[in-house]
């Protein structure tokens, strides 16, 4: 029986976008909650961890793909596309961030 | 798959060797002749259903487009009488509503339905019968829905209906209900097309297709389904809170009862702004296949793309404040979503640069599809820039609800949907007609069609610029307006006499057939060009590359002769071939279903319920939507056919002929819609949360609340309900299949469930609590909806299992409709429990 590659394996190529979409909800929400909280001022110290966070989960993911780049066919495409997306993902996630962290909070 | 060791030697390496027995091609034309005369209503092949798809979408191209035409007639002199104010808030309210909800969303989503089998290598859709009752309820609900115009009832609160003037006490009349219950049913519609793209895309490619040889159309029908799961339960949702404050006066949009306007606004537009991507990116799939053919050259930069198109996918779902930047929503945040739509730009420019770099690097031959692909990239880019302009905040504190965002919507719509429409119909005629359509005409209606809309909507940047705001019946004389409103409805009717040359040559050329159509006249190298019958391709190729008409000699040749797999019918069914996901390789044989009347008259009741609940007429309404369930289980009843004994396509491959569990593409389908279902209560959990930051002093105290105690007996009764669909998984795999007692325990455990949801609700009731007292009750109450609805699906489906199981239709072997039946149940248990935790667990933990 042909074993088939999984389609989670193809999917996870798509991490990047999902972290993406992870930091832009829990940096949008964070600042709701702690402007309710009357807590703003710790926001920027929230958007700077959070994106530490999901940059370090990027690179980690980018150097993931390094052995599936050797395999040729369809392993290497889902890695050149992993790791595009990684990257678009990256500067994506530092715009947010630059322009999270250049204007006021909670005004 | 196995191997068959009797198989023959491979002959020159194709699958099967000629000739053909005789017969093997009429049994495959007689199991795929279609129903003639008025019985073609029945029909559900993929190529019938993307014609009706195709001519009613375009039919409300050409009303809402005569809407238009209105609209501008009545802005072309100051102070005009021609139309009264309400007429004319219900014709643009119409006007809007009609291009996005019944022609832009079903014209890309036709078009799928159309080509994809062809381009795939599949002979039909995967649930052909989902796809013609999604038409179905498309088209019923679509012309009833637009004939309220007619009659003066038609909604008048703007295609985004915020409240709240579009809540009861601004307007009272049915206009708002019409909109709320007729376009959330049609948006169930689309919803049921594109999980039939997604299984289609992902589960019926020929041997070979593997996802990096996929073509971009495909792509973009995937990720346009994708993005239909996740972002229209956001504006079902929406259209449910509303009507339930509208008819039921449940205040989730009002603020002196803790409910909040904006809430509209922020479910609206997390479905509106990737509603844009939604519709532009199958259009830039059309364009991303006619561009390669037209420069005779493969796409550049095809992996590039593929990014690009996932990327945007993504980061459209950040943009939704950007409709909202003057709303006084913090700056910070603003910011966020400022950034996003510059990070979308980015996608969006490798495609532009993409296509222009396949054209550099081929020779454009300059047909009609050319020109209006020119057209496109030309318009489309101009609406993109000026999307980035209102994208930042200072600029669209300006712009907001001016003309000038009139201007940027309509370049980035007609320019992306519009022009990429007319492209595909002159690039694809020929596949399908016994003609193509006029060079000489085409070459008229896109210069009438381009010149027109650039006189017409070019001069509105200004208009905006200079102060006048959208959604004016009139405006005074003097303003500096009068001129540029002028011209822009002078290019408006040359864009119309564009669209009627259109018409002429569709009239003078379009032959459809079943039989022989033109074929091949622009040397595209897709599977869509091979030649196509009632049953698609006679035979399914092998691909090995992304232009396989290029790189494979003679494949047209073959695929016709019956030389690659599944040449005829190998279980006397209608048929097609399901392979793995990411390589392609062949896993079972698929059986079809064929015409039927079932799945029409479910679509016809089905949307006469939604719509007679808009007249109130819930008695007619309740027993249509009676006859919809009955319809649904006849139609359903023989969908799951028997396995027959494995089967040979060629080449040495057996296959199956049935499949359960993560294998079977109907388990797919059941994954994808609790998908959906799972969108719409986080778009849920959204607003009940967005409710208590906004408007925490409606919220209870401690002592208001229920019991603590309260939620442990339907927690139970949950958990009771999660271990009989466990016992009762259990009795179905013993080998002896089921049995009395698994009947009763499926029976037992939908009771478990319905009762556990009772019991809560009653412990909110008692408490006090009622849903008209503030946001905060409602949004409880609602919760309670939500899990209802989901458990009365539940309850539909095992009744149908229990039916099957009485009726021997339903063992050990044959089992997906359990297996869909558990997934459903075992989402509703998990969804109910999470309900429980939020409503009692969330107000105690932020009570004072």
């Amino acid at each position: 029986m042909h074993r088939f590659m999984p389609v989670g394996s193809a999917a996870a190529a798509l991490l990047g976008p999902m972290i993406w979409a992870a930091h832009f909800l829990i940096v949008y929400t964070l600042e709701a909650l702690l402007c309710r909280a009357a807590a703003g001022h710790w926001h920027g110290f929230a958007i700077a961890t959070v994106t530490i966070t999901a940059v370090a989960v990027l690179v980690v993911h980018g150097c993931k793909q390094r052995p599936r780049l050797r395999i040729e066919g369809i392993n290497r495409f889902l890695a050149r596309t992993a790791l595009t997306l990684d990257g678009l993902s990256l500067v994506a996630i530092l715009l947010v961030t630059a322009v999270g962290l250049a204007l006021p909070a909670c005004r | 798959m196995t191997s068959n060791p009797k198989a023959p030697s491979r002959e020159k390496a194709f699958p099967n060797a000629l000739p053909r027995p005789e017969g093997e091609l009429a049994a495959l034309e007689a199991i795929w002749k279609g129903p003639r005369g008025w019985r073609i209503v029945s029909d559900v092949n993929n190529t019938i259903i993307g014609y009706f798809y195709i001519a009613t979408a375009f039919l409300f191209f050409l009303a809402a487009g005569a809407l238009g035409l209105l609209i501008r007639l009545q802005l072309a002199s100051p102070g005009n009488d021609f139309l009264s104010q309400e007429t004319y808030n219900q014709i643009f309210t119409m006007h809007g509503t009609v291009m996005m909800f019944l022609f832009a969303v079903p014209a890309v989503e036709a078009v799928g339905v159309l080509l994809l089998p062809q381009m795939l290598g599949a002979r039909d859709m995967p649930f052909p019968r989902l796809g013609a009752f999604a038409f179905w309820a498309y088209f019923v609900g679509g012309t009833i829905f637009f004939c309220t115009l007619f009659f003066g009832v038609a909604p008048s609160g703007g295609w985004f209906m915020y409240p709240p003037l579009t809540g009861e006490r601004f307007s009272p009349d049915v206009g708002a209900d019409w909109w709320l219950l007729g376009i959330g049913f049609i948006e169930i519609s689309a919803i049921a097309g594109a999980i039939e793209i997604i299984v289609g895309v992902l589960r019926t490619r020929a041997p070979g297709m593997t996802l990096a040889r996929m073509p971009i159309f495909a792509w973009t029908m995937l990720i346009f389904a994708g993005m239909i799961v996740f972002a229209f339960p956001a504006v079902i949702l929406a259209t449910i809170l509303l009507e339930l404050e509208r008819a039921f006066d449940w205040p989730f949009f009002i603020v002196e009862r803790g409910g909040d306007p904006l809430l509209w606004q922020h479910l609206f537009w997390f479905f509106g702004h990737p509603e844009v991507y939604i519709i532009f990116l199958p259009a830039a799939g059309m364009v991303s296949m006619i561009v390669p053919t037209m420069a005779g050259t493969p796409i550049v930069g095809y992996r590039l793309i593929v990014v690009a198109l996932i990327a945007v996918g993504f980061f459209s779902f950040g943009l939704w404040v950007h409709h909202m930047f003057t709303t006084g929503i913090p700056a910070r945040s603003l910011g966020f979503f400022s950034a996003a739509s510059m990070a979308v730009a980015i996608p969006s420019g490798i495609q532009i640069f993409a296509w222009i770099a396949t054209i550099a690097a081929g020779r454009l031959k300059i047909t009609v599809a050319s020109l209006f692909v020119i057209g496109f990239l030309l318009i489309f880019t101009l609406g993109g820039l000026t999307g980035v302009m209102v994208a930042m905040v200072p600029f669209d504190r300006q712009a907001h609800d001016s003309y000038f965002v009139v201007a940027h919507l309509h370049y980035v719509l007609f320019g992306g949907v519009v022009f990429p429409l007319f492209a595909a119909i002159y690039y694809w005629t020929p596949a399908f007609s016994t003609r193509p359509l006029s060079e000489r005409l085409g070459r008229w209606a896109f210069g009438l069609i381009f010149a027109g809309f650039n006189i017409a909507f070019l001069p509105m940047h200004i208009t905006g610029l200079i102060g006048m705001p959208r959604r004016v019946y009139t405006y005074p004389a003097g303003m500096g307006w009068d001129m540029l409103n002028l011209v822009s409805t002078l290019g408006a009717f040359m864009l119309a006499a564009g669209v009627l040359v259109f018409l002429i040559d569709v009239a003078r050329n379009l032959r459809l057939t079943r039989g022989e159509p033109v074929g091949i006249v622009w040397g595209g190298g897709t599977l869509d060009w091979l030649p196509n019958h009632s049953f698609g391709m006679r035979s399914i190729p092998r691909i090995e590359s992304r232009e396989p008409l290029w790189n494979q000699a003679g494949l047209a040749r073959d695929v016709e002769a019956g030389r690659y797999y599944l040449p005829g019918t190998a279980t006397g069914a209608r048929e097609t071939i399901v392979t793995s996901p990411v390589e392609a390789e062949p896993q079972y044989l698929m059986r079809l279903s064929g015409p039927g009347w079932a799945h029409l008259s479910a679509a016809v009741f089905t949307a006469g319920f939604f719509l007679l609940l808009t007249v109130k007429a819930v008695t007619l309404a309740s027993i249509c939507g009676l006859l919809a369930v009955v319809s649904i289980i006849a139609w359903m009843w023989d969908s799951d056919p028997a396995p027959t004994e494995p089967v040979d396509i060629g080449g040495g491959i057996v296959l199956p002929t049935y499949a359960f569990g993560s294998l079977s593409h109907s388990w797919w389908a059941m994954v994808i819609l609790m998908l959906v279902a799972a969108a719409l209560y986080v778009s849920y959990l959204f607003g009940y949360l967005y409710l208590w930051t906004v408007s925490p002093q409606t919220w209870p105290q401690a002592s208001e609340l229920p019991s603590p105690w309260s939620s442990l007996g339907p927690s139970a009764l949950l958990a009771t309900s999660g271990a009989l669909l466990l016992d009762a998984h259990r009795r179905l795999s013993q080998k002896r299949g089921p049995q009395a007692g698994f009947s009763i325990m499926i029976g037992l455990g939908v009771l478990a469930l319905l009762s556990g949801l009772a019991l809560d609700g009653s412990s909110h009731w008692r408490s006090g609590l009622r849903p008209q007292a503030s946001g905060y009750a409602a949004m409880v109450y609602a919760n309670l909806a939500l899990q209802l609805q989901i458990a009365g699906a539940v309850v539909v489906m095992a009744g149908f299992a229990i039916a099957r199981v009485l009726a021997g239709r339903l063992t050990a072997i044959r089992r997906v409709v359990f297996d869909n039946l558990s997934l459903f149940w075992a989402y509703a248990i998990g969804q109910s429990l999470f309900g429980l935790l939020l409503t009692h667990g969330f107000p105690r933990m932020v009570a004072t």
